[in-house]
């Protein structure tokens, strides 16, 4: 008999029949009934593409599967229909807002369960059952689009849960979600797999979580391909040169936090208070803080608890009560354009505030609005001097939208620093980032600070990060927020 | 009005539209507001407060329309020969006038009838049943079908994906005015992406746009469903036959 639950040979797929490089090339992969396996590899490695892959997604969607077979469970894949695949292997998604049709969690298991040919009469009772076992009784009627992302996500797990597949393939399922909501889910996928013997694949950057749950971790390099399986918990400190040379994050305990003494405070709020949306209930309340000059300010909490409103309180974009002094002024009584001047934002999507085509044009954009005298020679000049010293000379006539995550993000800082701003507020800047694209963006903000003694505050779910590279942490915590200590 | 089946309702109005587009009737007209409104006020249970919104620029556009066609008519209704053996001028102005206000309250009344119509459809139905019956009367595909759902069910996202892009621009230093195109641009590349993402979990979740389903709720038509089509349509055509003006 065959023990295997997923079993991928020689597979090898690429995106477009032109494309120079294949993303997967001459993939082998064995993943065992019933265990728990964890696959790492940097970002662009193919992971995610091995993913669809593997669960029929592509090349159906896209792409083309250039040789290969994938067999699950002992049957081959492109044999079984959709509806019979589903029972077999499920996938969970990394974007928690993109994984529903339908509005409401109930509606959304009666979609899955229309989909595997359910019989109605036993709809409702599968749903109650399953409800009961989860205490998600009060998200089922509850609108998708009001829950948080980490309820987001438990509710896309209770989904495939309610469709109890042989098997589940999560990719990077909590890369949007905090630390408690990660535990979570993680405990509700351990006892699945006790209960049912589902096998469970991940795709993560990171491990530390499920350093309690899994059976394996397997290393994937290039291409998809496997440099490394079989690790377990016990033999992973045996493998962390690997981890190392391939810039994957190694989980490490982390020196003591201490913060530095107090220095100049270039940005302060006093008391501020903001409500939700145009109701009266308060998102933050009477919350105080200061930020230093050439400092590195966290801002940690879970999604969801106001770390991006607060940003956009700061900016003028939204009402707030209290004060906000900016090197003294009131920003009340600051004119918008004077305040863009000296505060430069990047938001969490980067893709949302380009403006030009090509990668060159955008960075002289900024330094036309923000330097308007420049003539073009030494506009041009400036902007071949920037784009050359952060690396991205290379890609100065892509548009900005084919560039990755990473470099978007750094194109956006790149873009904010011609105007010369003090203060960069940044919303989860390492946002599905693999960690030797963290360190590289996080590097250079670092540099930045040392060079123009600029002050950045950015915004995290991720603690780790925080304490590795901030020299304050400021915690939201309910409605209000506290200095963090370790 | 809520019971009815959503696609016979939608046909059984559509229909009423065709018919009325070929009347020419103000008391036909007048009946068709009545009914409308007083469907909704009393057989529905659409909210006062979101008619009156819907209403307020359809009888905007009605009075604009009234006052176009006051001023603006040929006066073609009365013979020129007619007109030019009256000697007086002030008859002429009059029957000129009379005409006009007839074709103006004729045009007007019109345009509330179809707004009477529309909005007697769109208060009383919900998207999601409309769209589950036009999969089963109608024989809509599933893929369609849920494609559409789906697709609705992103609006409050892409709203919010709209605003940060609009705030996004903004502290760019970059004006932005509720017609600015640019962020429109940076929100519909972001939307393409995730149509992708939102059908591979459909799928992922064992989606099948052709293969067999079981349903959760069928929509039907019952008898009282043929009853409102004959009704209304059989009002309409006796009522264009028979109203005079």
């Amino acid at each position: 008999m065959n023990q295997n639950f997923l079993s991928v040979k020689d597979v090898t797929f690429r995106y477009f029949e032109q494309a120079k490089r294949n993303i997967l090339e001459h993939v082998d992969l064995e993943i065992e009934k019933g265990k728990i396996v964890v696959l790492i590899g940097n970002s662009g490695c193919g992971k995610s593409t091995l993913a669809a892959v593997s669960a029929g997604l592509y090349p159906e969607n896209a792409g083309q599967l250039l040789s290969g077979s994938i067999r699950i469970c002992g049957r081959e894949l492109s044999t079984i229909a959709n509806s019979e695949r589903a029972k077999l292997l499920s996938m969970m998604f990394q974007n928690p807002d993109l994984q529903f049709c339908m509005d409401t969690l109930k509606k959304e298991m009666i979609f899955c369960m229309e989909n595997i040919c359910v019989p109605k009469e036993e709809m409702d009772g599968r749903i109650g059952e399953l409800a009961e076992k989860l205490q998600i009784e009060e998200l089922l009627d509850r609108n998708i689009h009001t829950l948080s992302g980490g309820e987001k996500q438990k509710a896309a797990l209770c989904c495939l849960l309610l469709m109890n597949p042989a098997g589940i393939f999560l990719d990077e399922p909590f890369a949007n979600i905090d630390e408690a909501s990660t535990r979570k889910l993680i405990a509700m996928l351990k006892k699945q797999n006790e209960e049912q013997h589902t096998t469970l694949i991940a795709i993560d950057h990171r491990l530390d979580h499920w350093l309690s749950a899994a059976d394996e971790f397997i290393v994937l390099g290039k291409n998809g391909q496997v440099l490394q399986g079989g690790i377990t918990v016990e033999t992973l400190p045996r493998y962390r040169e690997l981890f190392l040379q391939e810039g994957l994050f190694y989980p490490e305990e982390l020196p003591e936090f201490q913060p530095p003494e107090i220095g100049q405070t270039i940005l302060e709020l006093k008391s501020v208070s903001i409500r939700k949306g145009k109701r009266k209930e308060f998102l933050i309340e009477k919350a105080d803080a200061s930020f230093e000059k050439g400092r590195i300010t966290a801002l940690i909490g879970h999604s969801g608890c106001g770390k991006t409103t607060l940003f956009s309180v700061i900016l003028k974009q939204k009402k707030y009560e209290g004060t906000i002094l900016l090197e003294g002024t009131d920003v009340k009584k600051m004119k918008p354009q004077k305040l863009f001047h000296r505060v430069g934002t990047v938001f969490q999507n980067p893709g949302n505030q380009f403006v030009s085509a090509c990668v060159q044009h955008e960075v002289e954009k900024s330094l036309s609005i923000w330097h308007p005298g420049l003539g073009e020679e030494e506009k041009k000049e400036r902007v071949f001097r920037l784009l050359e010293a952060y690396g991205m000379k290379q890609y100065r006539r892509y548009s900005p939208y084919m560039l990755s995550q990473g470099q978007q993000r750094r194109l956006a800082v790149l873009s904010m620093l011609v105007g010369n701003q003090q203060i960069l507020l940044l919303d989860e800047p390492t946002y599905g980032q693999d960690a030797r694209s963290t360190k590289a963006i996080m590097d250079q903000l670092l540099g930045l600070v040392k060079e123009r003694e600029m002050t950045v505050i950015f915004a995290t779910h991720d603690l780790g990060l925080a304490r590795r590279y901030a020299d304050r942490i400021y915690r939201m915590e309910g409605k209000e927020l506290i200095e963090w200590k370790n | 009005m809520e019971k009815l089946n959503p696609f016979l309702k939608g046909v059984s109005i559509l229909v009423c539209g065709l018919i009325l587009s070929f009347s020419y009737s103000v008391l036909l007209n007048g009946g068709i507001i009545a009914v409308s409104l007083i469907l909704l006020l009393f057989f529905s249970k659409a909210r006062l407060t979101s008619l009156v919104k819907i209403l307020v620029p359809a009888f905007v556009a009605a009075v604009s329309i009234f006052f176009t066609g006051m001023m603006f008519t040929s006066g073609s209704a009365i013979a020129p020969e007619a007109v030019s053996k009256v000697e007086s001028l002030n008859f002429e102005v009059m029957s000129y006038s009379m005409t006009s206000v007839y074709n103006a309250i004729q045009l007007s009344s019109r345009i509330l009838a179809f707004a009477g119509l529309g909005v007697l459809f769109a208060m009383t139905t919900d998207g999601e049943e409309f769209v589950k019956s036009l999969m089963h009367q109608c024989r809509l595909k599933p893929k369609y079908a849920y494609g559409v759902l789906a697709a609705f069910h992103l609006l409050p996202c892409i709203r919010e994906e709209f605003a940060k892009a609009q705030m996004a621009f903004r502290v760019r230093g970059i004006p932005v005015t509720p017609f600015s195109m640019k962020p429109v641009f940076a929100m519909l590349v972001n939307t393409v992406h995730w149509s992708e993402h939102v059908a591979m979990a459909m799928e992922s979740k064992g989606f099948d746009g052709e293969g067999a389903r079981t349903y959760y709720t069928v929509t039907v038509i019952r008898w009282y469903d043929w009853c409102f089509l004959a009704v209304t349509v059989s009002l309409l055509v006796s009522g264009t036959f028979l109203l005079p003006f």
